[in-house]
């Protein structure tokens, strides 16, 4: 009693246990209120129900090809300036060469070691040729520890509707800029043949 | 199911209630996983938001987070493992009472990620202990963790107890619990637990 | 008031015996620094805290840089006699400038709301123990991170009250933040591992 009075004198008129008191009608408030205004219940339901992300949310790389065929729509052209810029070192690409053994503008292998990735879209950032993007797959948990977890160039070929679908924006601004490119190389081939 | 004649024979005996138990027991076991309270770097985080309201991993059996290691059966490892924590991270586990499963979350759990090179940063918690669902991600969604709790789920279901292919804790033939790695000179000692765990390249992994 | 030339002329009077000297900084940010001597840096350092109107009673940021041996190539003006003629050539020479180790302060001044001044003292070398004066007696926040300094770069503190590792742990035997500091080798490295090495 002597330790409840004190606590209302020292506190300026609140009770001892009030403020428990009070966060639990907030939960009561809640849970009555959850049968009457549907806003109030706030889960959702994984796996049945998923929340829509957000249109730049990213989770690990994707390759790009153009048209139907993965291996000649291909846009990666092997330069490698991904994998030197990835902080952690988890892309892993070999040139494909001919019989002469000149590189071709193709990667042979493409590895990417989702175990190590960090999401943090240098490698997006840095490519020339907007061949890479970011994907938002998450569902991806394994048992295994090395295999499942690196992607090779076959996991990772995605279609350009895919990314179309993904992001609007990143691609419209893509493919605009693919655009801008090619049309400056025909008008330096027109220029070629003129002269 | 069973791919043994002798093995058939003998279940034959008690066969359909062996089947039934295994089954009512993983059933069990897979809706009631308690985690341990144990995040240690930013992938605790999202792990405490996929407890929160919105994702509510309550919903997978998993309301209560036990502060003790003896009294829960899932430890989610979810952040860098420094080599200082390392060796606690093994006494933790060999703490925990069988069946217990180890899920690893986030990419420094799995392989060091982006630390790997660092000199403080152990490349991947599967080297001293048996890690059983990997979820990749920095940091994983809360639904990246809630899949991997339900993959976990469907793996403790599939689990045999009995004959070939049984459960890791089923058998009597496999540790329990895992050699601490010392603090060595430069390193830890040793460096992965051999008896347990090789690189990739030579032929590690499940 | 935190004009640095002022500062360095009231520290030369009130501590007489101390080397203290401006080091200036190009870069964007122009936080130039004054490099203190390790006889007086804790003399000096307590006038910066005592005196009323400078007032620096912060240390937020305690930090080591390691500065490896490196050359240094002058053109060094040489008399030669070419043909009965004397001439004066450039010659260009290379000089080794030797290594230290470095400790940063930044103080700040709660009370008076200004601040960085920022306060060096460096090493005679990059010998494996080296030792500097510690800052915590005049500044606490300093304990902690000169442990952290003292575990990744090996500069012994004097004077510090606990004077032990802070981030690695106690058997450990190397200072990885210095730059010969190479990681161990696994014992059976995969090339896909060994390119997550850092370079050294």
């Amino acid at each position: 009693m002597e330790r409840m009075a004190s606590h209302y004198r020292k506190s300026g008129g609140r009770w001892l246990g009030s403020g428990i008191l009070r966060g639990m009608g907030v939960t009561l408030k809640n849970w009555i209120g959850s049968y009457f205004d549907p806003s109030r219940l706030v889960t959702v339901c994984y796996p049945g129900e998923r929340l829509p992300l957000p249109e730049n949310s990213r989770s690990f790389p994707f390759l790009i090809y153009d048209g139907d065929d993965p291996e000649a729509g291909l846009r990666c052209v092997a330069c490698r300036i991904c994998e030197k810029e990835c902080p952690p070192e988890c892309i892993h690409i070999e040139n494909e060469r001919d019989e002469n053994g000149k590189p071709r503008k193709r990667p042979a292998v493409f590895d990417i070691d989702i175990s190590v990735c960090m999401s943090c879209q240098i490698c997006v950032e840095v490519c020339p040729f907007d061949a890479i993007e970011m994907d938002q797959i998450y569902a991806i948990s394994t048992n295994a520890r090395f295999e499942p977890l690196r992607l090779h160039k076959e996991q990772l070929l995605k279609p350009n509707e895919y990314f179309r679908e993904l992001s609007p924006t990143r691609s419209a601004a893509a493919d605009a800029r693919r655009e801008a490119e090619r049309a400056k190389q025909a008008k330096k081939k027109e220029a070629g043949k003129k002269g | 199911m069973t791919e043994d004649k002798q093995l058939q024979d003998e279940l034959a005996l008690y066969g359909v209630h062996l089947t039934l138990l295994e089954q009512v027991y993983n059933w069990g076991r897979s809706n009631s996983l308690w985690p341990l309270q144990f995040g240690l770097a930013c992938c605790a985080i999202e792990m405490i938001a996929s407890v929160t309201a919105r994702y509510d991993l309550g919903r997978f059996g998993s309301e209560i987070f036990r502060p003790s290691p003896r009294q829960a059966d899932l430890m989610i490892v979810s952040g860098t493992v420094t080599k200082k924590m390392a060796p606690q991270v093994v006494r933790l586990y060999n703490q925990m009472a069988e069946p217990k499963y180890v899920l690893a979350m986030g990419a420094c759990a799995i392989s060091g990620g982006p630390f790997k090179g660092g000199y403080n940063v152990v490349k991947g918690i599967d080297r001293y202990i048996p890690v059983d669902i990997f979820v990749p991600g920095c940091p994983p969604r809360p639904e990246a963790l809630l899949n991997g709790i339900i993959h976990l789920q469907e793996t403790i279901r599939r689990q045999k107890l009995s004959g070939p292919g049984k459960a890791r804790h089923a058998d009597r033939d496999q540790p329990s619990e895992y050699a601490i790695p010392e603090e060595g000179g430069r390193d830890l000692v040793p460096q992965y637990n051999a008896e347990t765990w090789r690189p990739s390249w030579q032929g590690g992994g499940k | 008031m935190l004009d640095l030339e002022t500062i360095i002329k009231r520290v030369q009077e009130a501590v007489p015996s101390c080397r203290i000297e401006l080091v200036s900084n190009e870069s964007h940010s122009g936080h130039h620094s004054l490099l203190v001597d390790d006889g007086h840096a804790v003399e000096v350092a307590r006038f910066l805290r005592d005196a009323p109107d400078i007032c620096l009673d912060y240390a937020s940021n305690v930090t080591g840089i390691d500065w490896l041996n490196s050359t240094v190539k002058e053109k060094v003006p040489v008399t030669e006699t070419v043909e009965g003629e004397e001439k004066v050539n450039e010659k260009t020479v290379e000089k080794t400038v030797p290594g230290y180790l470095e400790v940063v302060y930044h103080l700040y001044s709660m009370r008076l709301k200004q601040g960085p001044v920022i306060l060096r003292m460096r090493t005679g070398n990059r010998d494996p123990d080296v030792h500097l004066p510690s800052l915590t007696p005049v500044y606490r926040s300093a304990e902690l991170q000169e442990r952290e300094v003292y575990d990744l770069f090996g500069i012994v503190f004097d004077g510090h009250p606990d004077m032990r590792r802070l981030l690695m742990w106690e058997e450990f035997e190397d200072h990885p933040m210095r730059k010969d500091y190479f990681p161990p080798e696994e014992s059976d490295e995969s090339p896909i591992d060994e390119q997550a090495r850092p370079k050294q």
